[in-house]
């Protein structure tokens, strides 16, 4: 009879040790990814927009966005039409409710330096730093969360410069996901004549959930806490912040032979001057 | 009986317990490689703070170089062959700090070393630390997990891309991800020509010693992030820096 007791009182811990191991398990994992892709996100706008060689600053815009085609080579990053209260040099999106956007949205296109500067492959020494260019298409692309899937982020990295095809986001697209709220915040250079961006704010929030009962939910922190149609359905989760500015150090102000302001220079000026960047290379496996 | 009793409650006892211990020591496991992960991403970051940090250094002491004369405004050149278009004000002006993200630790200190091979024809130089160890980084957790992935490389059904981690796992938890369907495309209207003999200044760089070469200079810089050293040359970090003709 005791021994049954003991039997039943070691059934019911183990029951409760297993229930509460696995929904730990789950919650540690779910936030473990989702800080990693939060750094992997910054790492990710670092190295594409950090290499972007000619962006305006003011364009036109549509309700999806951007246009479909851009004329010419110089790129676009979207923003709502409205300078920052008391800062012309800045604007924005957010969208940080499901509304806030629409579903599909073209975020900016651009041509970015892709080549490394380096000929003779990655990390061999003595291989002289002599290097052809390598400005590549570049679409970015956003997707609005809903009640249950994530946001997410497409970069279409385009392999060749010279070729007019449609480009369209997919999962072989580089993608972040996990995504419930999304700004962007861009400078303009301090001479308007120039128009061109030289650095951007990225706002972002990450999803995770704690497996403590109730359906996984997506909605942006605005929505729930305003109740909107379908984000009220107690799911326990938190969002992962992350804050960055990119300078695109890269963008082109004004190319050779053109001057400014009576200026006798006709140089070819960049956000850093005489300064151009190639693309960094990393170790594969660090 | 009783003893019959007690020896099948003490066997459940164990039994839970040994499948306890083995839950929690694959979770362990796996939560370790995340936690590599999540490293590895950190490292990404500072590296590319601190090779624009650098970009940014060598910047000012190319602009203190005269091309016309072939000396420096001001400060003095760099010793190291190949070099002389970087003038530099002080030696503190060869070093960038950093932090490593998440470390409250104090700054780090990378600082020129001169030329990155002896044999390099071209502006190369080394960057290696000063003052500080990679604190926080180049702790023995992190050399045994550094050693550890280098000796066994991927780890069979417990390392994955951090890209493709959705669809690494069961379909349910990549349930999250919505359908592509309905998306919309964007394209220029005026692709770009970009080739090595071609124009295109302002799109297409090249570094000197290639045809149609367009850049004053260019400086290739090495530096080690890698926890236990850099000990083959695919651990460095490389950037190239080019510095536009005036």
């Amino acid at each position: 009879m005791v021994g049954l007791g003991v039997l039943s009182v070691l059934i019911l811990l183990a029951t409760v040790l297993s229930t509460w191991a696995t929904y730990r398990y789950f919650s540690v994992r779910d936030r473990l990814l989702t800080e990693t892709i939060a750094y992997q996100a910054e790492n990710i706008f670092r190295g594409v927009f950090g290499q972007a060689v000619d962006v305006a600053f003011t364009g036109s815009f549509s309700a999806d966005g951007l246009p479909e085609a851009l004329a010419g080579r110089t790129g676009q990053i979207y923003d709502d039409g409205v300078a920052l209260t008391g800062q012309p040099e800045r604007r924005r999106f957010d969208f940080d409710r499901i509304s806030a956007s629409k579903p599909w949205m073209r975020v900016a296109t651009f041509y970015r330096e892709n080549s490394t500067g380096i000929t003779t492959g990655l990390g061999v020494k003595g291989a002289g730093a002599t290097a052809k260019g390598g400005s590549l298409p570049t679409m970015v692309f956003y997707r609005s969360p809903t009640v249950d899937k994530s946001g997410v982020i497409f970069f279409d990295l385009s392999s060749l410069n010279n070729n007019n095809a449609l480009k369209t986001p997919d999962y072989g697209d580089v993608f972040i996901d996990r995504i419930s709220s999304f700004e962007i915040v861009k400078t303009r250079h301090v001479n308007p004549s120039f128009n061109k961006t030289t650095s951007i704010e990225v706002n972002l929030k990450f999803r995770y959930h704690l497996f403590a009962g109730g359906k996984a939910s997506w909605c942006p922190m605005e929505d729930i806490s305003s109740g909107a149609s379908g984000c009220s359905n107690g799911s326990v989760s938190r969002d992962i912040e992350r804050h960055f500015v990119v300078t695109l150090g890269n963008n082109l102000l004004k190319a050779a032979g053109s001057g400014y302001f009576g200026s006798v220079s006709k140089e070819e000026e960049r956000v850093m001057g005489d300064l151009y960047f190639f693309r960094m290379s990393a170790p594969a496996r660090w | 009986m009783k003893n019959q009793e007690g020896f099948s409650a003490i066997m459940l006892a164990i039994i839970v317990l040994a499948m306890i211990m083995a839950f929690m020591g694959s979770a362990g496991v796996y939560y370790q490689n995340l936690y590599g992960q999540i490293q590895r991403q950190k490292r990404e970051t500072t590296a590319l703070l601190v090779s624009e940090s650098i970009g940014s250094m060598l910047s000012r002491a190319h602009n203190n170089y005269d091309a016309a004369t072939g000396t420096c405004f001001q400060g003095t050149p760099e010793a190291t062959p190949n070099l002389n278009q970087l003038c530099w004000a002080s030696g503190n002006a060869q070093c960038v700090s950093y932090s490593v993200p998440g470390d409250t630790g104090t700054a780090h200190r990378l600082c020129l070393a001169g030329a990155g091979d002896a044999s390099a024809s071209s502006m190369e130089v080394v960057f290696v630390p000063r003052d500080e160890p990679l604190r926080g980084w180049d702790s023995v957790r992190e050399r045994y997990v550094a050693w550890k992935e280098g000796f066994f490389g991927v780890v069979r059904g417990l390392s994955f891309d951090v890209q493709n981690a959705a669809f690494a796992q069961s379909a349910s938890e990549a349930a999250h991800l919505p359908s592509v369907s309905g998306a919309p495309g964007a394209h220029f209207s005026s692709p770009l020509n970009c080739n090595i003999t071609s124009g295109e200044d302002a799109y297409c760089k090249r570094c000197p010693g290639v045809t149609g070469s367009n850049m004053d200079g260019c400086v290739r810089v090495r530096f080690c992030l890698r926890p236990g050293g850099c000990t083959a040359d695919e651990h460095w970090v490389n950037r190239v820096f080019g510095f536009i003709k005036r």
